[in-house]
């Protein structure tokens, strides 16, 4: 679903965040939920198309899936939901509330910023 | 490391990169979150509650739209609509013979609705006053679930004749709903559904979820739906 446009929101995102010191971003660290309707390894298709021209370029996309879950009705128990199953792993029940599954977020970002110029002691020697 | 030449003599520069891990936890839809508030906000200095009805095309949006804005009219409610569709204004021409102020949305390519579409088309809503916006988005089951639209509820329509299948299908979805509206119930003997699986598949799917078994045709649950549109005005009137 609009991997594309995912990507975009995303490099705007993140460029929005960094100061201009960044010069460059080596990587980004996604949490995508099991119920979000995007396709991870389309959106990492999708993303350089996207961070074309800007601090991302060539940045890699890592993506944590998120399970789905949340409160069993029966049991009680905060459970994550197997894939394709909206039953509770450990009793059967069905959950009361869906709590997780649905994020799409970025966690984090490895940067790489401005250099540091320091001159070394002496001419033609290294200090 | 790096060399310049100053007055003839050299000197040598040590260039050291820097490194970080930024910590962003940001959402990627923040912009279409940003522009939702937006909508909250106008919503609220009408006094509206806001609905997003989502389906898939056929599913019969349109038709409880328009069953359920006359029955706000018949309760003396101020409704109003916006639609949302590929291509064409028939189901925005439909609306409007009920008497609402409706808005034809047309996207395109985009199959779904987003926050700045709302935000544009009230900016054209001149009244002081609202109870309801019905806002039907566009026909699909898949694109219109990651985007807030500014609503209160969202109600996730599904027809008899679509078989008993769809929650399960379409999880991702049904997941999202406040309200389950389960259209064409007149039709539920004659499409031959499993009712009961229809049932257990959307308690699955959608836990949280007030199922509603509506048929806009015959007016059979309308009432029951609009009541819940009643107290919402109710309590934000």
């Amino acid at each position: 679903m609009h991997e594309f446009s995912i990507a975009r929101a995303i490099v705007g995102v993140v460029e929005d965040a960094l100061d201009a010191s960044v010069h460059r971003v080596a990587a980004v660290r996604l949490r995508v939920g099991s119920l979000a309707s995007v396709v991870p390894a389309a959106l990492v298709a999708a993303f350089p198309y996207a961070a074309a021209g800007t601090r991302l370029a060539g940045a890699e996309v890592r993506i944590d899936v998120v399970a789905a879950g949340g409160p069993c009705m029966a049991c009680g128990d905060d459970v994550d939901l197997e894939p394709g199953s909206f039953r509770c792993p450990r009793c059967g029940g069905r959950l009361s509330a869906m709590r997780r599954g649905q994020e799409l977020e970025v966690a984090s970002v490895d940067v790489e910023r401005e250099p540091v110029t320091t001159p070394l002691a002496g001419g033609d020697r290294d200090g | 490391m790096a060399e310049t030449h100053l007055d003839g003599n050299v000197q040598r520069l040590r260039v050291t990169p820097r490194y970080e891990t930024i910590d962003l936890s940001t959402r990627a839809l923040v912009a279409n979150e940003h522009d939702a508030t937006r909508v909250r906000v106008r919503l609220a200095a009408l006094g509206a509650l806001g609905v997003n009805l989502i389906g898939s095309p056929g599913a019969g949006k349109t038709t409880l739209t328009g069953a359920v804005l006359r029955e706000l009219a018949r309760r003396g409610r101020r409704a109003a609509a916006l639609v949302g569709d590929c291509a064409t204004d028939a189901d925005g021409r439909r609306l409007a013979g009920t008497g609402a102020w409706v808005r034809q949305l047309i996207v395109g390519e985009a199959c779904h609705l987003e926050a700045h579409m709302i935000v544009d088309a009230l900016g054209g809503f001149d009244d002081d006053l609202l109870d309801v916006l019905l806002i039907e988005n566009v026909g699909n089951l898949v694109c219109p679930a990651g985007f807030d639209l500014g609503e209160a509820e969202r109600w996730v329509c599904v027809s008899v004749t679509e078989g008993e299948d769809k929650p399960r299908k379409y999880p991702a979805t049904f997941a999202t709903a406040d309200v389950v509206v389960v259209t064409k119930f007149d039709l539920v003997d004659a499409s031959g559904v499993d009712l009961d699986e229809l049932r257990a598949a959307i308690a699955d799917a959608a836990p949280a979820a007030a199922t509603y078994e509506v048929s806009a045709r015959t007016g059979e649950g309308v009432a029951e739906l609009v009541d819940r549109l009643d107290r919402g005005a109710g309590e934000e009137g």
